[in-house]
């Protein structure tokens, strides 16, 4: 009830997005007094393509995981081969046969590496190693298993998009987060996309106004998903148009910013009936070449971790 | 010594005393003490142990669990693969909190930067608090994440990107 008479009276005070008791606010209230016309209000969006393949490993990461890896291995069972292959069988020849066995203990002679320990045929001293390569005979008449069956090969994660460096494509830098920035046909800047609410017409909320703008710029169809209907951040700025990193510094124009994510589909900018004339496809780490230093700055704590 | 032969010979006498003499296979059984009546592929014409077959397969299956004879060697470090194994340790444990510290920070700021969005479109846009109530409206049924959303693999699938989406789907 409280949520239904709010949207008509500003004078119901009803704290929103609040989950804590305490209500912290940014800036004082002082400064937000003084209203800012919804023409100079824009919904601006965070549309991001989230990574498709896991982050690549730094050569840390790398060399802890085999270390760990190699530990697990020394500490684990030997294998009971004579539980899956009975005695004396065709199968358990052939698994024998695979096999590097271990140097057995004999009398008078000196080991360096220490005395051999085997038990179930296992150096205990030493992880052990099972080879299950396949039998290659020649002179076979069956086809091999490999010509049967095609062995799996992985998906490389570099892509072709990668290589020609097509900033526009959505196949590209598959371990990182990409986000569409567009720049501005008047100050060719660099941006994500924000779209002006005109007074004239009917005020649609945030979300729904950036989704739609966006959808119409676009040549192609794309499905997208919302996180939220509530601005994850203002972006404000003065009357030249710059942006406002003070609370002191007076108001002329405010960006909401919605967060969202590309699912599938492509965006191509139709710039004929766009204020923008380019857009393009980055990961974190290159957004600050194109961003300007203020925007950036507001904008960093935005991004994903990767 | 007994036994043993009286088995061997049973054993072995077994599926032809069956169809002829019924009676007298269940006489050698008794005596011998070690047939089962339960079906083992495989069965053995030697057996040293006293155990039924059935038996002998069950301890075999536990075998597989236990640890006897399986385990390897205890790990035994020098002091310096020690010193060296810690070192490992510590550093990777310090590189998991300074990850740790920096998304909790972000986290933070996110959080607050949405409250301070929030607060500004109560009191700071002249649209009579319509914008405030949109963005404050929580919906009956909870938004859930999308199915499309894919969760991140070591390898691309084969098919990277899905291009062909159409609203009219």
């Amino acid at each position: 009830m409280l949520r239904n008479s709010l949207r008509t009276t500003n004078s119901v005070c009803v704290r929103g997005f609040s989950t804590s008791s305490i209500a912290r606010l940014a800036e004082p209230i002082e400064n937000v007094k003084t209203k800012t016309p919804i023409d100079s209000i824009s919904s601006s969006l965070f549309l991001s393509r989230v990574p498709i393949v896991t982050p690549t490993l730094g050569e840390f990461e790398k060399q802890y995981y085999k270390y760990q890896d190699e530990l697990q291995r020394r500490l684990m069972w030997s294998f009971p081969y004579y539980y899956y292959f009975k005695k004396s069988s065709l199968a358990e020849a052939a698994f024998f046969k695979n096999q590097k066995w271990p140097i057995s203990k004999e009398e008078g002679v000196f080991y360096p590496k220490g005395t051999p320990n085997i038990k179930h045929l296992r150096e205990r001293s030493e992880k052990q190693v099972i080879n299950v390569k396949e039998e290659e005979d020649e002179n076979s008449k069956f086809k091999k298993e490999s010509d049967v069956v095609k062995p799996i090969v992985p998906n490389s994660r570099i892509t072709d998009a990668d290589v020609k460096k097509d900033l526009k494509s959505l196949e590209r830098k598959l371990d990182s987060t990409l986000y569409l920035i567009v720049q501005d046909k008047k100050s060719s800047e660099w941006k994500f996309p924000s779209f002006k609410y005109n007074a004239e017409e009917r005020i649609s909320a945030l979300d729904e106004y950036a989704t739609e703008n966006i959808q119409n710029i676009s040549q192609k169809d794309f499905n997208m998903f919302t996180v939220t209907n509530t601005p994850i951040h203002v972006v404000k700025y003065d009357s030249s148009n710059k942006v406002v990193n003070n609370a002191s510094t007076n108001v002329a124009s405010k960006e909401y910013i919605i967060k969202s994510h590309i699912l599938a589909g492509d965006f191509v900018l139709n710039q004929k009936e766009s204020q923008f004339k380019d857009y393009l496809w980055l990961s974190g780490e290159e957004l600050p070449e194109y961003l300007s230093k203020d925007y950036y700055k507001q904008v960093e704590f935005l991004l994903a971790d990767y | 010594m007994l036994t043993n032969t009286i088995k061997l010979q049973s054993g072995l006498g077994l599926s032809l005393s069956q169809r002829i003499m019924p009676a007298s296979a269940s006489i050698s059984s008794m005596m011998a003490g070690t047939i089962s009546s339960q079906f083992t592929r495989g069965k053995r014409t030697k057996s040293k142990s006293t155990m039924s077959q059935g038996t002998q397969r069950v301890v075999g299956q536990l075998s597989v669990m236990s640890a006897a004879r399986k385990q390897p060697l205890r790990l035994k470090l020098t002091n310096e693969d020690l010193v060296r194994h810690q070192v490992v340790h510590n550093a990777w444990a310090m590189l998991q909190k300074q990850k740790r510290q920096v998304r909790e920070e972000k986290l933070t700021k996110q959080f607050e930067a949405m409250q301070s969005a929030m607060e500004d479109l109560k009191h700071g846009v002249e649209d009579g608090g319509v914008l405030f109530g949109f963005g404050s409206k929580f919906e009956k049924t909870k938004k859930r994440v999308s199915l499309e959303l894919r969760v991140p693999t070591e390898y691309p699938p084969n098919q990277v990107w899905n291009h062909k989406y159409s609203k009219s789907d």
